[in-house]
């Protein structure tokens, strides 16, 4: 028997009475894990005011004893940690150290949250004017909601929530319909640790709960992470409704190579970013700037690396790529991939029809690396969010910001070199909002924000660390005369 | 349990050095209740249970707090080894202490190894896998003195 799984509303379990929903499946295999219900309007609107009530009393609660919560939360998550990692694994499909890896980054905002009682602290002068003192303070603004993506069902929420509630708001997350299980393991230890209720909820559905969220005039922000179009969207819907907004968006990440980069040092990072995840990161590398005479040796030792991937499923922990999402993207992907060969792109790796043992019905592509691409191409400019490399022939440095710069994503780009001069000037000259040297996942620990440019990013303020902070609070000023 | 093999992935390494570490100590505290033993010795066989218990523990905090980034390079030449013969509780002391001798140089030399492997990888763990190596050689004089 599949089970729906329920909302978390006000405190507690809620089952949806709406008859629409999707089948949530196990990519490695086909399986169908559970239903999620796309909730009713009537549900969105309940969650929404208990939300909105629960933020009056949970404002006034000392923030040293808000951080205790989330202490007692991370607690549960260590206590529960392989648990939530397998789960990502069942319904994202992710290999185990990934999960792993998800999850711990996920704690690591708590971590940063907790300490909140500091980072909200405001400012005073006695005696601005004679007799007159002022004081500048943070103050929460209520209700937030979060839209997370599929690709990381734990750490993404965790962006968001941990800092919403240790700033005295309340928060509603409604996860991806693709990945909601992992979140339902979430709120399972969220009730255990005994956040009062209504503080942090979660509601399942699709766009139409998304809108009612955007439209609501009691929610005041939104964080989205998704595509760029959608992210547009959100973004101007949002904000035209009173609301703040931080919404980021998708991606096409250049790895530019100089040749006076270590190859044999570094070729287990540019493997990492273009096939880690099945290349369904934000952060992956999408697109190689081979620079003069890096371009041989990148292509060869590359091609061969990647071709000694082991494909699976998640569990077994000696394979290194999972499967990706679902059926549909799947074949978004190798639509991408007759694209290039159209275009008059050499596919020299060719993961199209991998077969992996058990995993008949999984959503499996192996890595893919076309060669004799250029900036113009489809497969240069778009993105994919699959296992597929390109790479693209430049002479110099200056070339390579270039086709950077023209790409409309600002994402994230990399450099590997040996060259501090080069480093420098990369990273100076460079519109992206996440830059790597020699690192080919430049992915900010929960200290910093995670950045964004241009179609990337839609908003002022991004997730995490002291500019979560300055999203999740607003600034009163307060002068008196006694 | 399957014949040696590569361990290429953190969760590979990581996964092999739990069980050894979980049987060690749960085969450590099964040899303390021998009767045969006297009192010197049990303590020293639940001293060892003790210390295997502790270095499973944080082990699994390893595996849960280190391992915080996709980490898709291989692993090279670090191979599992099998350990189910010198895991036999019954015997004279003085040939099971030999067996346990052996069996915890064996597991020094992996530990070095793999800490010398994975060092470039990830080196928290690696530093982890270093000192489990020294501690094995503090297991070697205890189980001379059996």
């Amino acid at each position: 028997m599949i089970e729906t799984i329920k909302n978390y509303i006000d405190g507690s379990w809620k089952a949806s009475k709406s008859e629409r929903g999707q089948d949530v499946r196990n990519p490695a295999t086909g399986e169908v894990l559970a239903r999620v219900p796309f909730s009713t309007k009537e549900e969105v609107q309940s969650t929404i005011a208990a939300s909105k009530a629960a933020f009056l009393e949970w404002r006034e609660v000392p923030a040293v004893t808000r951080a205790r919560y989330l202490f007692t939360l991370k607690q549960l998550m260590e206590e529960n940690f392989e648990e939530l990692a397998r789960t990502v694994v069942a319904e994202h499909g992710k290999i185990l150290d990934e999960a792993r890896g998800e999850v711990r980054r996920g704690i690591e905002n708590i971590e940063v949250a907790v300490g909140v009682p500091s980072m909200m602290m405001g400012y005073n002068l006695e005696n601005v004017a004679s007799g007159i003192d002022e004081y500048a303070m943070r103050v929460p603004l209520g209700p937030f909601a979060v839209i997370p993506p599929y690709n990381f069902p734990m750490m993404v929420p965790l962006w968001f929530l941990p800092y919403a509630i240790a700033c005295g708001n309340t928060i509603i997350i409604k996860p991806s319909e693709q990945v909601p299980l992992t979140q339902t393991k979430l709120f399972e230890l969220i009730d255990e640790a005994g956040f009062p209720s209504g503080v942090v909820s979660m509601v399942h559905g699709g766009r139409d709960v998304v809108e009612a969220l955007i439209d609501s005039p009691d929610v005041r922000g939104v964080s989205f992470v998704g595509s760029s179009n959608v992210a547009k969207q959100v973004y101007s819907r949002a904000t035209s409704n009173g609301k703040r907004a931080q919404c980021q968006g998708g991606a096409k990440n250049f790895i530019a190579v100089m040749p006076d980069c270590n190859l044999e040092k570094n070729i287990g990072s540019l493997i990492t970013s273009f096939y880690g995840c099945s290349g369904q990161r934000c952060l992956a590398g999408s697109v190689f700037l081979a620079i003069g005479d890096a371009y041989e040796p990148l292509k060869k030792r590359f091609v061969e690396a990647a071709g000694k991937l082991k494909i699976g499923n998640g569990n077994d922990e000696s394979v290194q790529m999972g499967p990706v999402i679902s059926q549909a993207h799947k074949e978004k992907i190798l639509g991408f991939i007759e694209t290039g060969i159209k275009e008059g792109a050499k596919l020299i790796l060719d993961g199209r029809n991998v077969k992996v043992p058990g995993g008949e019905k999984g959503y499996f592509i192996g890595p893919c690396v076309f060669d004799d691409v250029t900036p113009e191409m489809t497969i240069a400019r778009e993105e994919i969010f699959g296992p597929v490399a390109s790479i693209v022939r430049v002479e110099n440095l200056d070339q390579a910001i270039d086709v950077i710069d023209k790409n409309p994503y600002g994402n994230a780009a990399a450099l590997y070199t040996s060259s501090g001069n080069a480093a420098r000037q990369f990273r100076t000259r460079v519109s992206c909002g996440n830059i790597g040297i020699n690192i080919g996942v430049p992915a900010p620990m929960a200290l910093f924000p995670f950045g964004g440019m241009k179609n990337s990013f839609f908003g002022d303020l991004h997730s995490q660390g002291r500019e979560a902070i300055e999203f999740y609070t607003d600034r009163k000023v307060l002068i008196e005369r006694w | 349990m399957d014949g040696p093999e590569d361990l290429e992935t953190f969760g590979q390494l990581i996964g092999f050095v739990l069980r050894l570490e979980t049987q060690l100590a749960e085969f450590y505290e099964k040899m303390a209740h021998r009767e045969d033993l006297n009192a010197e010795q049990k303590n020293t066989l639940l001293v060892l249970h003790e210390d295997y218990s502790k270095r499973a523990k944080i082990m699994e905090r390893i595996k849960r707090e280190n391992v915080n980034e996709m980490i898709l390079e291989r692993i090279q030449e670090v191979r599992s080894f099998e350990y189910y013969e010198q895991l036999e509780t019954d015997g004279l002391i003085k040939a099971v202490s030999a067996r346990l001798q052996t069996l915890e140089e064996q597991m020094e030399n992996f530990y070095l190894d793999s800490a010398i492997k994975g060092k470039k990888v990830l080196a928290e763990v690696s530093r982890r896998l270093q000192k489990m190596a020294d501690g094995n050689r503090e297991h070697i004089v205890m189980l001379k003195k059996l």
